[in-house]
């Protein structure tokens, strides 16, 4: 779901450097937005697009991918739209993040930029197109549903991608209705492509390679309200090699307990979704050397799997452990990093995308 | 005296502005001897000293310094010459103004790259030979006329050259004065082995010398010589 | 060799340095005079880099570096060009950032005018991110203190004055708006801080502000950093280039420095020749001294030659000798230039600033290289002048024949003077040559200033020729009296350091008499054009407006001028800069068929026909300094950008005009204000109806329009003048000093003469001269000197004023003057000259008259 980055958008007061303060983003959102209400229909491909009349939503894309000679990648590509309002004026911004690991040379890079609704950031309404400053993300006609990404970090990397969708929208929660924790409008639409069968060409330090994969893709179109008490989150989403996927969140509280919303879903081979209850053990953890925030590395994540009815173990474990995107403007460090995932006999069994926040300090989420 | 020659010239001429100034004159002289050159104001006394040491060339002539023949040398090799093996007194004294006493006769050695240390004996020993010891860091602008030309008489021998050329030592100094210096001179020289040219107006200067070469108009005027044993 | 190294220092220790310790006095004044010479140099130096620096920061403060700037040919450019840009550049990873910019002047301050920059403050925030280096952490970005974001928020320089929180009155355009500080400009890491006057607004609020609502001044691209960032940059300039053709040229900032320093390189080349004033009469000195103490240590060079010291290394001894001396004049020349360029920065700064453009230096600061330049620049003029007497020194012969050959350094009187006349000769050839044209529509007269270099030395070798011909005059003037008939027997008989006082002085008056005709030419010049041009009662114009950024005035404005009723008749002007061949100039938009404005040009190259009669749409009148730079002349035709596309118009005549070396071309205002789609102007002129009180109505409309200057007639051309006389001012400060080393020098040249004359002087007073005969013959002396070098510098400033203002000011700034010759200053010049010559030539034969015979030398 990833909404981490975009929420911090949202409360002022917990950002440290000033941008924000400037520009004066402060959630005091006029009653004119709507809320996400359960039981909603969404009409494809119009509702990949931008919906304005939310005041937050992000098209958040992560993927794996191989070169010719099977060296390994992952990226990381975001946007973000967000209303804010000061007084009488109401502003719309756009915010993206970008981040290419290349395991082979330990190399993680990233990059973040904002700008205003208009000549250099915007997302169409009706189809999924968006862009911000040099990157975009746009859906090809009805009825294909390839998406083209480009993307990239400053002018260390760059990649375009073709993201081909190998099953159906799933619909998180119910029907697609999320919840974000207790209150009524704490919740979001979450609309995901949970396998992307992707491929394209990837340059980065001067060496253009053909890549393929597979990517990951949420749209989220939310209230951007968040329930109280909660220092920050887990995600991740699971590409097991059998071809089912699995994605989870997990709301923390204070005192390190997780927040009823928290929620584990399978995707089968068909798309059909299934949630599961599911317990969250760090095995190891990891001392950002920028942040000092200090993560959960190697995690351990027990569920059920409902196709064999067993429970199961996994372990996921970063592929770098220096995946942190520690600055940017708005200023909240968070860690979003390309794993693998072997079962308790320590087997390879799939790829995921991990996303931890609130581990440098406690991010203050408490909506107006 | 086994006699090698130091310094001979032979059939020099010198002419200024087209007015004869040396003719045809030759002279000799040996290891350890000490010559006077007499002669009247404007005889050609200066001019033969400055051809015998390099610093003016004669028109006709040689000039052999320890064989080597003048004529031949170019103006560095005739300094580097005139560093190393002429000591030379001038009637004015001619100390350098901004050395000290020590200074001005250590700097014949420093020319001819003589070590520090070396430096320093031979200067004190020489200093106090010539009674100055006690004033060795005094400027020469502090000293009288006799104490000045001692110190020069110091300069002219310390780096132990083979031939002295004295220019009036003596005329700028008083009776006194001029004895000691000569005095000097002549102990000096006998002790080093070292031969003299000495140009002088004063009886008592040529009393010191061997013997006595007059010139006259140019000319060594073979008449006065008061020593038999002439070599030309 | 390393023994003789050895030795030679031990020589120069002991023979150099202990005679420098001897005439300690001598040596600290020539040293004091030297480093002066230097000093001055250095600081008019690092003044001028100050200048040009902070205006070179100014375009960097924000962006840490920008890798292009794209400007209108005209006008502004229209906020849709970004999208446009970005279209063409695709995914190339550059940030574009769309500028716009305006004088805001503070309303109830002396200070300078805010400069008000408006940015997209998202997108420059972007900016650290999109040049930080990889595991990098630093990022800044504007910071508030308050609540909530306002529309009227500026950020200021940390170096301002303002405080957080403070509220900001000042004028843009014709309003007065209120602007409150919301915090500081974040100075970038080895970046310094934004210049004080520098004030950032968000975009849109600057837009709103100075109605450019949907323009840009100029749009600024930076490149994001990484592997590929030079191949995106060539990539980048070459498609914005190829979408901007006939729009907007694309440059590398340091282009715009460049282009600072090419508009302002003529005022400040002016002003670096002039600080070599006191350099080249330091050069004089330096020769004379040295030259001086060869003749008095000669018996010394004489023994140390009779010792066996090669003459090479006396040469080299001298050498040292002036070198070290260059060496010391360097390093305190560099610290006086440094303490004077604190005080001379600001004055660069505020010629600039009324000059070309707002610069904001406060202080300059000595780097390393200034540092090395200053003592390069001593070391070598010392060698340079140390070589001849060096030279000299080594012909000494050994002391053995030094007596008799009565040697001497004299020169022949006859040779110099042909020497002195071919360098004249030479001269003139040089004031031939055309203006060398490097880029950038700069025109440098070399020759010019070869000619002057050439004319200066060579009359002073002339002038120090005929300082025989005094004995004459002196002898006729005092010849009865016994001083008069010493000094002119001495006179007859000149030593070369004589000779050299005479060029040195000649050197120092010729030059600043030359100035001072340029400038009597200039301002009369100035004054005539002033006389014409400005025929109306009073004139208004933005607070905002500067020679090189014109503010608009509304429309609805100028009709409420108009329709006062003390108003007879007004007419406006538009004034535009716009970029031809690449260089910026001054688009005017005129009334060309009112008969003030017809009446206001002063005609060089006259138009053939009424100016009524020439079609507006396609003529074109242009001033001398554009006619000069762009070399266009009556007949020919101009392409002028404007929103509209280019527009052809042919000259119809070149007029005079010293307002702005840029040039400006004129053109009828209606057709201007349609070719650029607006209808504010940037100048009005009003005359007033009979009866009415121009002081009365200038202090109401002051009241009613507070974001307005309105001049009356009269204080305009004062104000004109007074920044004519500021731009001129520092010019008397170099030539007072350049004069004051020069007599010193004749000081010194006087002191050493004497000093070699002690025998004689002992001799004169047993003889029965009193003290003050002694010193009255020096006084003679030196007055037939100074005299003799001020009729030498004043031909000579007839030369070099003609130089100045036909060649070097016309090639450098393309402004005809008219000679005019300033006799008062000129005589005063003079007199003072040979006055205070005289006074000081006293006071050394008073001293001189006491020094004791040294017979033993």
């Amino acid at each position: 779901m990833s909404f981490a980055v975009a929420i911090r958008f949202v409360f002022r007061r917990a950002v440290a450097a000033g941008l924000l303060s400037v520009v004066g983003l402060a959630l005091q959102l006029r009653g004119d937005f709507r809320v996400p209400q359960p039981n909603p229909e969404f009409h494809f491909p119009a509702d990949h697009g931008s919906h304005p009349d939310f005041p937050l939503e992000w098209w958040y894309v992560t993927g794996h991918l191989y070169d010719e000679r099977n060296e390994r990648f992952g990226f990381q590509a975001t946007f973000f739209r967000q209303v804010s309002e000061d007084g009488s004026e109401r502003e719309t911004l756009h915010l993206a993040h970008m981040a290419v690991l290349d395991v082979s040379r330990k190399n993680f890079i990233y990059q973040t930029r904002l700008n205003r609704d208009g000549w250099d950031a915007a997302s169409a309404v009706g189809k999924l197109s968006a862009h911000n400053g040099n990157w975009s993300i746009v859906m090809e006609k009805a009825p294909s549903e390839r998406i083209d990404l480009i993307g990239g970090v400053r002018s260390e990397a760059s990649f375009a991608l073709k993201l081909n969708p190998k099953k159906p929208v799933v619909l998180f929660g119910d029907k697609g209705y999320s919840r974000k924790g207790e209150g009524a409008d704490a919740a979001s639409y979450y609309l995901t492509f949970s396998r992307l069968e992707t491929s394209g060409t990837l340059r980065i330090r001067g060496e253009d390679m053909k890549v393929h994969g597979t990517s990951w893709m949420d749209h989220e179109i939310s209230s951007s309200r968040l329930g109280e008490g909660l220092i920050g989150w887990d995600w991740v989403c699971i590409q097991f090699l059998d071809g089912r996927e699995l994605m989870m969140y997990r709301l923390r509280h204070a005192d390190g307990s997780s927040d009823p919303a928290s929620m584990l879903t399978w995707v089968d081979a068909t798309g059909a979704t299934r949630k599961e209850s599911f317990a969250w053990r760090p095995l190891s953890t990891w001392t950002s050397v920028s942040t000092g925030g200090r993560y959960p590395s190697t995690v351990e994540l027990s569920t059920r799997d409902p196709q064999s009815g067993g429970a199961v173990k996994f372990s996921i474990e970063p592929l770098l452990l220096e995946q942190e995107l520690a600055a940017g403007p708005g200023g909240i460090a968070y860690w979003e990093g390309a794993c693998r995932v072997r079962d308790a006999s320590g087997k390879e069994i799939g790829s995921a995308y991990m996303e931890l926040t609130g581990y440098v300090k406690p991010l203050k989420l408490t909506a107006k | 005296m086994a006699s090698a020659p130091v310094i001979e010239a032979r059939a020099l001429s010198r002419a200024y502005a087209e007015q004869p100034v040396l003719i045809d004159v030759s002279l000799r002289v040996n290891e350890g001897e000490r010559v006077a050159l007499m002669g009247p104001s404007g005889s050609g006394k200066t001019t033969l000293l400055n051809c015998l040491g390099g610093v003016d060339r004669p028109d006709r002539g040689e000039v052999f310094l320890l064989g080597r023949r003048l004529n031949d040398l170019t103006g560095d090799a005739l300094a580097e010459l005139r560093r190393s093996r002429i000591g030379t007194i001038f009637q004015f004294f001619h100390l350098l103004p901004t050395l000290t006493i020590f200074e001005n006769v250590e700097l014949p050695l420093q020319l001819v790259g003589v070590s520090a240390t070396e430096r320093s004996a031979r200067v004190t020993t020489l200093l106090e030979r010539v009674g100055l010891l006690s004033r060795k860091q005094a400027f020469p602008g502090e000293m009288s006329g006799g104490e000045q030309q001692r110190v020069a008489v110091a300069r002219a021998l310390v780096h132990h050259p083979s031939l002295i050329l004295a220019d009036e030592p003596t005329g700028n100094l008083d009776t006194a004065n001029g004895a000691s210096v000569l005095q000097l001179l002549r102990e000096l020289t006998d002790e080093t082995h070292t031969a003299l040219l000495l140009v002088t107006h004063s009886a008592e200067a040529a009393a010191i010398c061997h013997r006595t070469v007059f010139l006259r108009d140019g000319r060594i005027d073979h008449a006065s010589e008061d020593s038999p044993a002439v070599t030309v | 060799m390393s023994g003789h190294a050895a030795l030679k220092a031990s020589l120069f220790w002991r023979t150099t340095i202990r005679h420098w310790r001897t005439g300690i006095g001598q040596f600290l004044l020539m040293l004091g005079l030297l480093s002066l010479g230097v000093g001055v140099f250095v600081s008019v130096r690092l003044a001028n880099r100050a200048a040009l620096a902070s205006f070179s920061n100014f375009a960097d403060t924000l962006t840490g570096q920008s890798d292009w700037i794209l400007q209108p040919l005209a006008g502004t450019l229209p906020a849709s060009a970004l999208g446009e840009l970005r279209a063409a550049l695709g995914s190339r990873p550059a940030d574009l950032v769309g500028v716009v910019e305006t004088s805001a002047p503070l309303n109830n301050s002396k200070e300078q005018n805010l400069h008000l920059l408006g940015v997209d403050l998202f997108v420059v925030t972007n900016l650290a991110e999109a040049r930080r280096k990889p595991g990098a952490q630093d990022q800044r970005s504007f910071e508030s203190d308050t609540a909530d974001f306002a529309h009227d928020q500026i950020w200021v320089s940390p170096l301002s004055r303002f405080a957080k929180g403070q509220a900001v009155s000042a004028s843009i355009g014709d309003r007065t708006e209120t602007l409150r500080v919301a915090g500081f400009i974040p100075t970038l890491p080895g970046q310094t801080p934004a210049p004080a006057n520098l004030a950032v607004m968000d975009l849109m609020d600057v837009q709103r502000l100075s109605g450019k609502s949907g323009q840009l001044d100029r749009i600024e691209i930076v490149i994001e950093g990484g592997h590929d960032e030079d191949a995106v940059r060539r990539e980048v300039n070459e498609i914005a280039t190829r979408l901007g053709a006939g729009r907007w040229t694309v440059e590398a900032p340091a282009h715009g420095r460049e282009s600072a320093n090419t508009m302002t390189a003529a005022f400040r080349l002016n002003l670096t020749v002039l600080s070599l004033i006191a350099l080249l009469v330091g050069l004089y000195l330096i020769f004379q001294t040295l030259d001086g103490a060869v003749v008095r240590r000669r018996t010394e060079i004489a023994i140390l030659r009779a010792l066996g010291v090669p003459a090479g290394w006396i040469q080299q001894l001298w050498l040292a000798e002036a070198a070290v001396l260059g060496l010391l004049a360097g390093i305190i020349g560099a610290g006086l230039g440094w303490i004077g360029a604190q005080g001379s920065v600001q004055f660069i700064g505020r010629s600039i600033n009324t000059l070309y453009f707002e610069t904001s230096a406060r202080s300059a600061t000595l780097d390393f290289r200034e540092a090395v330049i200053a003592i390069g620049l001593g070391v070598a003029s010392s060698l340079f002048a140390g070589w001849y007497p060096a030279r000299i020194a080594a012909k000494t012969p050994p002391a053995q024949s030094l007596a008799r050959h009565a040697w001497s350094g004299s020169r022949q009187h006859l040779r110099n003077a042909i020497i002195g006349a071919a360098l004249i000769g030479l001269g003139v050839v040089a004031s031939w040559i055309p203006p060398y044209r490097p880029v950038g529509g700069v025109r440098f007269p070399l020759g010019g200033y070869a000619a002057a270099f050439l004319w200066i030395f060579g009359v002073g070798v002339v002038t120090a020729t005929a300082l025989p011909l005094w004995a004459w005059l002196v002898r006729g003037l005092g010849g009865r009296s016994v001083p008069g008939r010493v000094a002119s027997s001495y006179l007859r008989f000149p030593t070369t350091r004589h000779r050299f006082s005479v060029a040195a002085l000649v050197c120092a008056i010729g030059m600043a008499a030359g100035m001072a005709i340029l400038i009597a030419s200039f301002e009369g010049s100035i004054r005539g054009w002033i006389q014409q041009s400005l025929q109306s009662d009073l004139y208004l114009t933005s607070k905002a407006t500067t020679t090189a950024h014109f503010s608009p005035i509304d429309r609805s404005t100028v009709d409420r001028i108009a329709a006062d009723p003390a108003v007879a008749s007004i007419a406006t002007r538009v004034y535009q800069t716009i970029v031809i061949d690449g260089l910026s100039t001054t688009l005017g938009g005129l009334e060309l068929k009112n008969p003030t404005v017809q009446a206001s040009f002063r005609w060089l190259e006259k138009p053939r026909k009424a100016l009524d009669s020439y079609d507006a749409a396609t003529s074109a009148f242009v001033s001398e300094s554009f006619s000069d730079r762009f070399r266009k002349y009556r007949g020919d035709e101009v392409s002028v950008p404007t929103p509209s596309g280019l527009k052809r118009v042919t000259i119809g005549g070149v007029y005079s005009d010293y307002a702005s070396e840029r040039g400006t071309i004129a053109i009828d205002e209606a057709t201007v204000q349609t070719w650029f789609k607006r209808d504010s102007v940037t100048h009005i002129a009003t005359i007033l109806k009979p009866g009415a009180d121009a002081t009365a109505v200038r202090l109401r409309w002051a009241e009613a329009f507070p974001g307005l200057i309105v001049y009356e007639n009269a204080s305009l051309r004062g104000q004109i003048l007074e920044v004519f006389r500021q731009t001129f001012s520092l010019t008397y400060a170099l030539e007072v000093i350049g004069v004051v080393v020069a007599i010193s020098s004749l000081a010194i040249t006087l002191a050493s003469v004497l000093m070699e004359r002690r025998d004689q002087l002992t001799t004169l007073r047993a003889l029965g001269f009193s003290r003050r005969e002694l010193a009255l013959s020096a006084c003679g002396e030196g007055v037939a000197i100074a005299g003799c070098a001020v009729v030498g510098g004043l031909l000579l400033s007839l030369a070099l004023g003609w130089l100045l203002i036909h060649v070097i000011n016309k090639q450098s700034f393309g402004w005809t003057l008219g000679f005019e010759l300033p006799a008062a200053p000129l005589v005063g010049l003079a007199v003072s000259t040979v006055f205070v010559s005289a006074i000081v030539s006293y006071a050394v034969g008073r001293w001189g008259a006491g020094l004791r015979a040294d017979r033993e030398e």
